[in-house]
């Protein structure tokens, strides 16, 4: 789905390209017809997008300059939602525990997912069954996921102490122990890698197979054929597994929300739960929308950054 | 031609005789998620009752998610024009709803049936549905909470159970200490099977100890939050000291083992750290009884009042009720099934199913209607208190949570984690005060 947009969005842009294009040449007929039949095939999308993301979005930051419960008219009160926020530790608590599970969620996901793919793509009969089995966790909803866990976490009855206890690593209190309870929801987050872990398999069998076949000439490794050919060729994939990885990081919710309730010791409480708090608990909906649109750009800010870095390790060049 | 006006004057003739059917009226009644099932089921069974003695109305009950103090659901739909006729609502929350513009002022509606509803019910459940002196809600049922213990474990440890009888009062906490220690069991591992007592487990709330030592959470004279008030103080100071002697760590592990704090509601009711004997003593309420009737009904219990310093009778009682959303298609219908859900027929029927206290007084005296481990609930109502009903009272309570959590950590002292409470909850209580 998200593909699917990024395409879409492609589209709009080239049409209005085209557009300034069409203004510093001579319009042809012909091909503002075009122009007009191209907006018109994705009309149904730039409707969806001003609808239910420009409307949305450009409104948010309105009610954030508000005081408004959700209920009669929002009174316009400028900056002090943010000059509040900016005073309110418990914000900055959230805003810290959201980077700290995206600094390591995102990362250990990409590395999850790649493993994953590798184990889809090996050569063997049963290969099937082993892709379905690795990608069955990820159907899993997130919520049906995360109630699971809470059994499986269980300081004394769990499976994931229990298995840790052959190990003999002494029983840990995952959802109660403030050191842990971050980890505990990064690690929810991995069962949904299977997701990521198919468009890494589709990049996997994009790369010709004849740069293997010349490694292996040259006397190459599988070590060394994964790290020059496998992985410099994966970066696009991985450019947009961190992008999409870091946009849902920074509004990870419902692990927290079933699992903990932003406890123990708001060591869980993440910006998205927060906003959830006060919009829906404390009827501050205008608060709330302040968070959000703070969230959002730095979420913007985030993106940006990382495809501005992309340029100096996203490798395009497959020939 | 002919035949198709044939055919749509057939399925018209069907959708009037169907759907405006005897021309009934719908009320969509809400019930949220965190409801107990007993307490579902006796709505429903009033939801029945009602169409039943009302033809012309019918009423559809729905449960969707939401709790005591989330709403979302509630707060989506409403604002959308899907949102139900009528929602059971968190008594306590009443007043914040009221607040943001949830619910519709009963006042017109109660003139207009020309009875003063503030004459029939107690005093303190009709405090907590008004916001500025109007009623938004009407109480539907009520509670007490006390100290339930385990005979069988007390016996077992060779502890006179006769030193909880009521009629001795409520033993001081240092005594209590004493005794309930005696029943903590440790494995080879040094972890905990058995607590005597964990002051915070079930409805051990900062408000539970606040008051047993005397202490008030709202001036509402001054409209100042008084979380740091010495009584309030002090029982925080229970907590962290209880905490401190037990090993914050080892009792957190144990509670997160047997009670999976606060995702509680994962745990089937037949695993709760008292029906299993993993505690002797918790302070819960009355509710208790239409769960263990199910599946304790053999525990050999009993219950005595919240231990306090000074001989305090204290409790406080919380409750549902039920109210009028903005929006309400039918507002008169929907007045009508308040009336009745929440009158004397609706509370028989939550006392009977769901081991409710009522809030009508002339109900409290109908002896028939109560089993009789009712009798000390009953008793102890003239002497409890409620949360402060406050616009800003789900803000009130979740910081008052977290500062219980950082206090039976030991990660603050009381007065720190209390002063944090104030200061985030009388910033927005200002807005309200006049």
């Amino acid at each position: 789905m998200g593909q699917g947009n990024c395409v879409l969005r492609w589209s709009f842009v080239s049409a209005i390209l085209m557009t300034m294009k069409l203004r510093r040449h001579r319009r042809v007929a012909k091909d503002v017809r075009s122009l007009l039949l191209g907006l018109l095939f994705i009309s149904p999308w730039i409707f969806g997008f001003f609808l239910f993301l420009a409307y949305p979005v450009f409104s948010n930051f309105h009610l954030g300059m508000t005081e408004y419960s959700g209920f009669g008219e929002p009174e316009w009160i400028g900056l002090k939602n943010y000059q509040e926020l900016f005073h309110d530790s418990l914000f900055w608590t959230s805003l810290y525990n959201t980077f700290y599970y995206v600094i390591l969620a995102v990362p250990l996901g990409v590395v999850v997912a790649i493993v994953l793919a590798l184990a889809m793509n090996q050569r063997v009969r049963e290969v099937s069954t082993y892709r379905a089995l690795l990608y069955i966790p990820s159907i899993a909803p997130t919520f049906a996921l995360s109630m699971m866990l809470i059994w499986i976490l269980n300081p004394r009855y769990g499976l994931f102490n229990y298995i840790l206890g052959f190990l003999h690593i002494p029983a840990i209190n995952w959802l109660g122990d403030t050191r842990f309870s971050k980890l505990a929801i990064v690690l929810v987050a991995q069962f949904g890698a299977g997701q990521i872990a198919l468009i890494f398999l589709a990049a996997l069998r994009a790369i010709p197979s004849h740069l293997y076949d010349a490694a292996s000439l040259d006397g190459a490794g599988a070590w060394r054929k994964f790290w020059y050919i496998t992985l410099p060729l994966l970066t696009p994939t991985i450019l947009y597994d961190i992008i999409i990885g870091v946009g849902l990081g920074l509004q990870v919710f419902v692990p927290a929300y079933i699992m903990t309730d932003g406890g123990p010791l708001n060591s869980t409480m993440f910006t998205a739960l927060y906003i959830y708090k006060n919009a829906f608990e404390y009827g501050r909906v205008g608060f709330a929308a302040a968070v959000s649109g703070l969230l959002f750009l730095i979420n913007a800010t985030v993106a940006v950054i990382t495809f501005w870095s992309s340029r100096y390790w996203v490798n395009y060049n497959l020939e | 031609m002919k035949s198709q006006l044939k055919t749509l004057f057939a399925i018209g003739s069907f959708l009037w005789f169907t759907g405006g059917a005897y021309g009934q009226t719908e009320i969509k009644f809400w019930l949220n998620s965190s409801l107990a099932a007993t307490e579902k089921n006796a709505y429903q069974k009033a939801a029945e009752e009602f169409g039943q003695k009302n033809p012309k109305l019918k009423v559809n009950v729905e449960v969707v998610p939401g709790s005591e103090t989330d709403v979302a659901k509630l707060m989506t739909a409403v604002r959308s024009g899907a949102g139900p006729d009528v929602a059971v609502v968190d008594r306590f929350t009443i007043a914040q709803r009221a607040a943001t513009g949830l619910l519709v002022d009963l006042t017109s509606l109660m003139k207009k049936e020309g009875k003063d509803l503030s004459q029939e019910y107690s005093e303190g459940p009709w405090r907590e549905v008004l916001y500025q002196n109007k009623a938004y809600a009407l109480p539907t049922n009520t509670d007490a909470r006390v100290l339930f213990y385990n005979k069988q474990l007390l016996k077992e440890a060779g502890i006179d159970s006769s030193e909880f009888d009521p009629a001795k009062g409520p033993m001081d906490p240092k005594r209590f200490q004493e005794i309930a220690f005696k029943l903590n069991q440790t494995d080879s591992s040094g972890a905990y099977t058995r607590i005597g007592f964990v002051p915070w487990l079930e409805q051990g709330w900062g408000y539970t100890w606040g008051y047993a030592f005397g202490g008030s959470f709202f001036d509402f004279a001054n409209c100042k939050v008084t979380a740091t008030d010495p009584g309030v103080v002090k029982g925080y100071q229970f907590l962290y000291d209880w905490a401190k002697a037990l090993n914050p760590q080892k009792a957190r592990t144990f509670v997160d083992t047997y009670w999976q704090w606060p995702a509680v509601g994962t745990l089937p009711d037949a695993q709760m750290p008292f029906f299993t004997g993993r505690v002797a003593f918790v302070i819960t309420g009355n509710w208790i009884f239409a769960t263990m009737k199910e599946v304790a009904p053999h525990l050999d219990y009993g219950v005595t009042y919240i231990p306090a310093p000074n001989g305090l009778k204290s409790t406080w009682s919380g409750g549902w009720s039920v109210a009028i959303l903005q929006g309400a298609k039918n507002v008169e219908a929907a007045y009508q099934f308040l009336r009745f859900v929440a009158g004397e027929e609706g509370q028989s029927l939550l006392v009977k199913n769901a081991a409710s206290l009522p809030t009508i007084k002339a109900l409290m005296q109908n002896k028939d209607l109560f089993a009789p481990e009712y009798s000390f609930f009953l008793s102890l109502l003239p002497v409890s208190k409620s949360r402060p009903p406050l616009p800003v009272g789900a803000l009130y309570w979740d910081r008052s949570k977290e500062a219980e959590e950082a206090v039976i950590t030991n990660s603050k002292t009381p007065e720190e984690a209390l002063k944090a409470v104030v200061d985030a909850v009388q910033p927005q209580m200002d807005r309200f005060c006049k």
